[in-house]
């Protein structure tokens, strides 16, 4: 998140990466993206970050982690870069300048200690002092400057001039384990400042110097240096620490400006997304007229009918077949007739002596005095039976009901105006936003030491 | 020697910490500012008193929010209440207090109680604290007994107001003052029976610890300049700490450790 934080200060402030020469958040992604080298010589690499102005340049060399075979460092460099820092307990790292000059650059260095006692080192060291012979006279030169700690926890920086040597130390500001610091380097001096974002503080040193004995077109050391009183080697390992992330700018930067762009490293970037709201809002309002309302008439519904008669009562009747009864001879029975007058339908019936239909006679009279005068023989016979339906039927009309029933509606007469409010939607946009908050793990930053310098007796 | 020291712990993150950060040991300025004379304290002769010392308005913003120290003395901040004159007005500091603050109409001044008697060669420091109102107790006997009295006093007011059960609870959320000087132990006692004067306590801040005994202190983090340092109850000034890491050397201090190394050359010149 580093690299976006910082990339977001750069913007803010900058406007463009473009110098922005190098970033490096030592995150370990493979074995093939830290190596580097063919034949029999290897070496360990960390590539430049892509948020630089040319990720091409720049790649920076894990100095100690060297070998004739790809395989030789593979192992050693995921134990360099453990959770994300450089340990420079492990190797020095080495940044070539690849165009720019150590005396018109910016550096943002954040590194820490490793628990136990803090040992003086070298965290940048560019510093190289020679001589060389003009017109033979011997004459001592220098490129560069080295940037280091003392046992002590300040920070100092080591510069050559015309007058030899000199070692200014920044002994006002006391270090913690984790650190935050930037070196700017200008024709005529260096400042070396340290950042207490607790506090909002920069704290800063500004050391002259003669760009003649400090400009340097070669590489950065961190680390190490070539000139130092404890090695003039720049692979030896004098820093006992590591780094976490180190930045490198062209041309010089003002310490104030640095520490917001440090920001940037130690913080994380976020980005809220622009949001839209609908509302609805009144435009104007359509106006309607209203009318009264009333009765306008009445409709009459049938509620019902009357029946009323109209003749007098009259029988009525009919006869439905039942079932066959059978009949001896001299058994009475009745012999059905019906009888149609018009809508009014009935039956008459007509009791019988039964004689059997093969008797081949006809008797007379019948009843009663039949069976006296008559012998009758003892046969049965089936006659036809019918149920009797009887009535009194009566002539009728009927006579539809109506009720009468109010019909409501509008009538012409206004009782009002009602308005309706128009309305259209609208947006309201919140704008997105975008910021760096410093979210890394403060404790490092603090001090964990008090030591009390007045009279204990 | 009592060691006491208050060192503010911080958030967990960066921005945590500056968020909730307090403002401690503020060197006040003595410069005189524009200020309008209506407002003003009598002297204890009756002339108007003046008060050199002002503070950053944008530190201490209101009453009840400051805890000054003159001359590593603690001093209890009052209320106040004004009397009109023909053409002035007079403040009257209430509450016992040692000094009051008028953001209103004196505005950074620090107005102090009649009786203090200030020069140019006096040092105040200020803390800014959070807003509360201290507790106060006077202590007028001497009687055996009496010390414990004052510190079950200020018990019953604070649970009046701030449920605490026993000192010991006390003890882990305030900050015990008398006559100015801080008292680190809340535990009953007799060694103050035979002292009167004035005791208040006021509410310790959130993310801080408070270590007491040892001169030197390592361990656990705390933010730098945030570090209030109280030898036998009086506040030091923090120059005489170092407030840094412990893997350092400790080497002797007051040497100044830049130097130039100089190639010497000579000359020879034909006479």
């Amino acid at each position: 998140m580093s690299a976006q934080g910082l990339l977001f200060k750069i913007q803010e402030n900058l406007g463009s990466n473009q110098r922005l020469s190098a970033f490096y958040d030592f995150t370990y992604s493979s074995s093939e993206d830290n190596v580097e080298g063919a034949g029999s010589s290897f070496t360990g690499i960390q590539k430049n970050s892509a948020i630089s102005n040319d990720s091409s340049l720049h790649t920076g060399f894990l100095l100690n982690i060297v070998s004739s075979s790809e395989s030789g460092i593979t192992g050693q460099i995921p134990t360099a870069l453990q959770n994300d820092k450089l340990d420079l307990t492990y190797t020095n790292f080495q940044v070539p300048l690849d165009g720019l000059n150590a005396n018109n650059l910016a550096t943002l260095i954040d590194f820490e200690f490793k628990d136990g006692d803090i040992d003086d080192g070298i965290i940048l060291g560019c510093l190289k002092t020679g001589e060389e012979t003009i017109q033979s006279f011997d004459i001592e030169n220098s490129e560069g400057f080295n940037i280091g700690v003392t046992d002590r926890g300040h920070l100092f920086c080591q510069t050559f001039g015309p007058n030899g040597d000199s070692i200014d130390v920044m002994y006002s500001v006391e270090l913690s384990k984790r650190n935050l610091i930037a070196v700017s380097t200008a024709e005529s001096f260096i400042t070396l400042s340290s950042f207490d974002y607790f506090n909002n503080l920069v704290r800063s040193l500004e050391i002259p110097v003669d760009q003649n004995y400090i400009s340097s077109n070669s590489v950065l050391n961190f680390g190490g240096s070539d000139s130092y009183f404890r090695s003039n080697n720049n692979t030896d390992k004098t820093f006992s620490g590591s780094l976490n992330n180190l930045a490198i700018f062209s041309g010089y930067m003002e310490e104030e400006f640095l520490k917001d762009l440090g920001e940037g490293i130690l913080g994380d970037y976020s980005y809220t997304a622009e949001t839209e709201t609908i509302e609805q809002r009144i435009t104007g309002y359509s106006e309607t007229i209203v009318y009264r309302t009333g009765i306008t008439g009445y409709d009459y519904v049938p509620t019902g009918t009357l029946e009323i008669i109209t003749a007098r009562e009259e029988f009525t009747g009919s006869i439905t077949s039942a079932s066959d009864e059978t009949k001896v001879e001299g058994e009475r029975y009745y012999k059905y007739y019906t009888l149609n007058n018009g809508d009014i339908q009935t039956f008459y019936k007509e009791e019988l002596g039964k004689l059997h239909s093969d008797s081949g006679y006809v008797y007379y009279p019948t009843g009663e005095d039949a069976y006296d005068t008559l012998g009758l023989n003892d046969v049965s016979e089936s006659i036809s039976a019918y149920t009797e339906t009887t009535g009194i039927i009566q002539g009728t009309i009927s006579i539809d009901l109506f009720g009468k029933t109010p019909l409501t509606g509008v009538l012409s007469e206004v009782s009002g105006v009602t308005q309706t409010p128009l309305e259209e939607s609208y947006s309201i946009y919140t704008l997105a936003s975008s910021g760096v908050s410093i979210s890394v793990d403060s404790e490092d930053f603090k001090k964990n030491f008090i030591y009390y310098i007045g009279d204990r007796s | 020697m009592t060691y006491n020291y208050i060192v503010s712990t911080g958030d967990s993150t960066i921005s945590g910490s500056v968020s909730s950060i307090l403002n401690k040991n503020n060197l006040s300025h003595s410069s005189q500012q524009y200020l309008s004379t209506k407002y003003s304290i009598l002297d204890k002769n009756g002339n108007p008193k003046v008060n050199p010392f002002y503070f950053d308005e944008s530190i201490i913003t209101g009453s009840n929010c400051s805890l000054l120290s003159l001359n590593s003395q603690t001093l209890l901040e009052g209320g106040f209440s004004t009397t009109e004159g023909k053409n002035r007005i007079y403040y009257n500091i209430e509450d016992s207090g040692n000094y009051t603050i008028d953001i209103e109409n004196s505005k950074g001044n620090i107005i102090f109680d009649s009786g203090l008697d200030l020069t140019s060669d006096d040092v105040l420091f200020y803390d800014k604290r959070i807003n509360s109102s201290p507790f106060i107790t006077g202590k007028t006997s001497t009687s055996i007994g009496s010390w414990n009295d004052v510190v079950t006093n200020l018990l019953y007011s604070i649970d009046a107001e701030d449920p605490t059960s026993d000192t010991s609870e006390m003890e882990q959320k305030y900050f015990l003052f008398f006559n100015g000087q801080k008292v680190v132990s809340f535990d009953y006692s007799t060694d103050l029976d035979d002292v009167t004067g004035i005791a208040f306590a006021i509410k310790k801040e959130d993310q801080v610890y408070e270590i007491n005994g040892v001169a030197d202190i390592y361990g656990s983090g705390f933010i730098e300049h945030h570090v209030d340092f109280y030898l036998n109850g009086m506040e030091e000034d923090v120059a005489n700490l170092l407030q840094t890491y412990t893997g350092v050397y400790m080497i002797e201090t007051g040497v100044n450790c830049s130097f130039t190394l100089v190639n010497q050359e000579t000359e020879n010149y034909i006479l």
